[in-house]
């Protein structure tokens, strides 16, 4: 498991996001399913920054493991209680440019991930987000 | 992350490329809002190079589709690659942004819009071109329209200004004014706040002289009838506007104040208009370039020191901001003998700032608003009304004459008298 911790401002993010891509790429998960982890992973951290913590101090701790044909990427934050999987679906159809455009960032994470779990514990919001490695992706 | 900004034809072109994360759309952001005026309706978003794209570059997207819609305009988008077309399908916005395979392409979309919207103003107003600038004309009001002077121009120029000349002015009877006043419950405690000030329909815009520089912005809630201005000096528009015109800048730079005011006297004579010399206007229009200042101090006498303060104040740039005026134009070549000869001077100070430039003399106040977009198809008090409801305050100052602006509505009063109080 390798693992990362960041300040929780928005310029920090490329950083982490070229870390966490950078670590997958050493587990050896193929090119596809980075860039699609990436994406879960940026919209999950994009919102805790944004959203999470009230002010810059905050930290975020990202870690990666690879058990077999699963990777799962773990985020950790201690910004009030949030649980993502509990946001509704974003209505995806109508009159697109003028509805609401909630919610698309947790869409992207259930369409980018086989697996979200969320956890609260000891005053930290723990989103582990899952993806299995399909053989046909490679490796 | 890279973003390039070009203006071509009144369309306004963001090239984006490399990734576009969380971090990189709210520098996205930050870059649109610098570049875009407020009379951009129509604007091309070049992707090509991008590789990478998450919800917010969604979002930025999206509100600038939204701001420019309310302006009837719109975006297109071209140059889409794989990876933010996925991004955009999964999201289903695929179809809410009109799509281009290449920026000519798209800007010639976006080009064809904003001829058609020309061609519509064009018909309903045939468009004069002089100076910079392209008039087109529409009659308001065929009564004379007169100026009232209170107080005299250059005794504040001397900063000779003493209690017993002030004056306190009802906001409903100066509906369109300039001069140097201040709003407070006595006269005593305006006299070191005397600024820059002037009043567009009923509301007060002033910049008080004294410690910061910041002007305030006044709109009575409901009856002004009982609010009072105190002023040293006020030149009010008595009647209104004989023309309204729709003015657009044909130089890339905007048309200077100077030039604007030249150009509609030598229209008036070529239109025969009622024209004596004097003109005052109101303008609703887009800021190419601000050239503003104002009294750090003011006009009365300091420990009895009078020379005028060569520290004032100056601002400038804005561009693209949206700016409403009120200001008085002099054509010293004219035959103004049929003006009242001693009112005539009291407005005609000299003027530190270089009021008077090659037979022209002009005064004029002007306010600075952000995010009050243009509409050509609004009127002018619709605009300016707009500006004070849903615009943001940003400044106001005396205007130099080498104020810029690229686009206007302008209420013209061809001034057959002045009166003096």
């Amino acid at each position: 498991m390798e693992e990362v911790t960041i300040d929780a401002a928005i310029s920090s993010l490329p950083g982490a996001l070229s870390s966490v891509t950078e670590i997958l790429g050493r587990l050896g998960v193929p090119e596809k399913t980075v860039r699609e982890l990436e994406l879960a992973v940026d919209e999950a951290v994009t919102n805790i920054m944004l959203h999470g913590y009230t002010s810059l101090e905050g930290l975020i701790r990202l870690s990666c493991r690879r058990d077999g044909d699963m990777v799962r990427i773990r985020i950790e934050d201690e910004a009030p209680p949030f649980d993502p999987t509990e946001v509704p679906e974003p209505d995806l159809g109508g009159d697109a440019d003028e509805r609401p455009i909630g919610g698309l960032g947790i869409h992207f994470i259930r369409k980018m991930t086989d697996e979200i779990r969320y956890e609260r514990t000891e005053g930290r919001n723990i989103l582990i987000l899952g993806k299995r490695i399909k053989t046909s992706d490679g490796r | 992350m890279m973003i390039v900004t070009e203006r071509k034809d009144d369309v306004l072109i963001f090239g984006v490329n490399g990734r576009l994360d969380g971090y990189a759309a709210s520098q996205v952001a930050v870059e649109i809002e610098r570049n875009l005026r407020d009379d951009d309706r129509s604007v091309v978003v070049d992707l090509d190079g991008l590789t990478y794209m998450s919800s917010a570059g969604i979002r930025v997207l999206l509100a600038l589709q939204k701001k420019v819609k309310a302006r009837n305009g719109g975006i297109a988008l071209c140059n889409i690659g794989e990876y933010p077309k996925n991004v955009l399908s999964m999201a289903g916005f695929d179809k809410v942004f009109p799509t281009f395979p290449s920026r000519e392409e798209a800007f010639r979309e976006m080009r064809k819009r904003e001829d058609s919207l020309s061609l519509i103003a064009d018909l309903k107003n045939p468009m004069t071109e002089r100076g910079s600038a392209r008039f087109g004309f529409e009659t308001a009001s065929r009564a004379p329209a007169s100026l009232r002077v209170q107080g005299d121009h250059s005794a504040l120029a001397r900063n000779r200004i003493s209690e017993e000349d002030i004056s306190a002015e009802r906001l409903s009877e100066i509906e369109y004014s300039l001069g140097l006043g201040a709003l407070g419950s006595t006269v005593e405690d305006v006299m070191p706040f005397l600024g820059e000030m002037m009043t567009l329909r009923s509301a007060m815009i002033w910049l008080p002289a004294g410690g910061h520089d910041t002007p305030d912005f006044f709109v009575p809630a409901g009856d002004a009838g009982e609010v009072r201005a105190y002023t040293a000096f006020n030149l009010s528009l008595e009647g209104a506007f004989n023309e309204i015109a729709d003015v657009g800048a044909t130089d890339e730079d905007g048309i200077a104040l100077d030039a604007l005011y030249r150009a509609i006297f030598a229209l008036a004579k070529e239109r025969k208009r009622d024209c004596r010399g004097i003109l005052a206007t109101a303008i609703w229009g887009v800021v190419a370039d601000f050239k503003g200042m104002g009294r750090k101090r003011s006009p009365a006498p300091m420990n009895g020191d009078s020379t005028p303060d060569p520290e004032d104040r100056t601002a400038t740039n804005y561009s693209g901001y949206s700016i409403v005026a009120f200001g008085i134009g002099i054509d010293r070549s004219a035959d103004l003998s049929g003006y009242d000869q001693s009112a005539l001077d009291a407005i005609l100070a000299p003027q530190p700032e270089g009021g008077d430039a090659n037979g022209l003399y002009l005064h004029n106040h002007g306010a600075v608003f952000r995010n009050a977009p243009w509409n050509p198809e609004a009127d002018l008090i619709k605009g300016i009304e707009r500006c004070f409801a849903d615009g943001e305050f940003v400044d106001m100052r005396h205007l130099l004459n080498t104020t810029k602006i690229y686009r206007a509505k302008v209420g013209i009063a061809y001034i057959s008298a002045i009166k003096r109080r």
